[in-house]
């Protein structure tokens, strides 16, 4: 249920934030305001939530294994990405940059889509626990 | 010049080139990142599939970005991006 929660306050959010305008106040505001809100929760949640992996002799949860090979499937879209939007900037002033920060700007579905992807993103980020001693 | 300049510039050349030929649809752009958007969230999807080989954004997050340090670094770069798309 707080999964479900989440996910509709990320869509409504996502869905506010398809009608700002960048370069504005309420845009910048907007923007962090729904980063701390979702860092707070994440983080709240981590701490809050009970462990349902095995601890180990110090108490931390041990590692997630990572198959090499599906990591390496994750690095390679990114890597591509990242290519595609260095090569944008080269595009020429007379031409519309394919770089995604103008291709959101033109679409405004995909700016809630990559806000919604953002906040999701930012969430894994704050409530994956974190290990002060790495093996 | 050296070797090294050139195929600099010759790199440089042949990626203005190429932007400038993709570049002439704004659609292709789209296209593309639609693409990638539904690409990353298929290996969501499969990685929460029983006995998949492929790990969740979460499980990457656990594992490579598990020391404080990292994970505040992967915050900042996180908070940045979104400066950058939704409010810069």
């Amino acid at each position: 249920m707080p999964t479900v929660s989440l996910t509709v306050a990320i869509l409504l959010a996502s869905t506010w934030a398809s009608g700002w305008h960048r370069y504005t106040w309420g845009a910048r505001f907007g923007t962090f305001a729904c980063a701390l809100a979702v860092l707070g929760v994440g983080l709240s949640w981590r701490h809050s939530e009970p462990s349902i992996r095995p601890s180990d002799r110090n108490g931390a949860a041990p590692l997630p294994v990572v198959n090499h090979t599906g990591a390496a499937l994750w690095l390679v879209v990114v890597l591509v990405a990242v290519v595609w939007d260095v090569l944008g900037l080269l595009t020429p002033p007379d031409e519309h940059h394919l770089t995604l920060s103008a291709i959101e700007l033109a679409y405004r579905p995909l700016h809630a889509v990559l806000f919604a992807y953002w906040l999701a993103f930012g969430w894994v980020l704050a409530h994956e626990p974190v290990r002060r001693h790495a093996r | 010049m050296s070797s090294a300049s050139q195929f600099g510039d010759a790199l440089g050349i042949a990626c203005r080139n190429l932007s400038v030929v993709i570049g002439s649809n704004k659609l292709v752009g789209l296209a593309f990142w639609v693409a990638v958007i539904t690409a990353l969230s298929a290996l969501e999807a499969m990685a929460h599939r029983d006995e998949s080989p492929v790990p969740s954004a979460g499980n990457l997050v656990a594992r490579y970005l598990r020391r404080p340090a990292l994970r505040a670094g992967g915050i900042a770069v996180w908070l940045y991006a979104g400066w950058h798309l939704f409010s810069h």
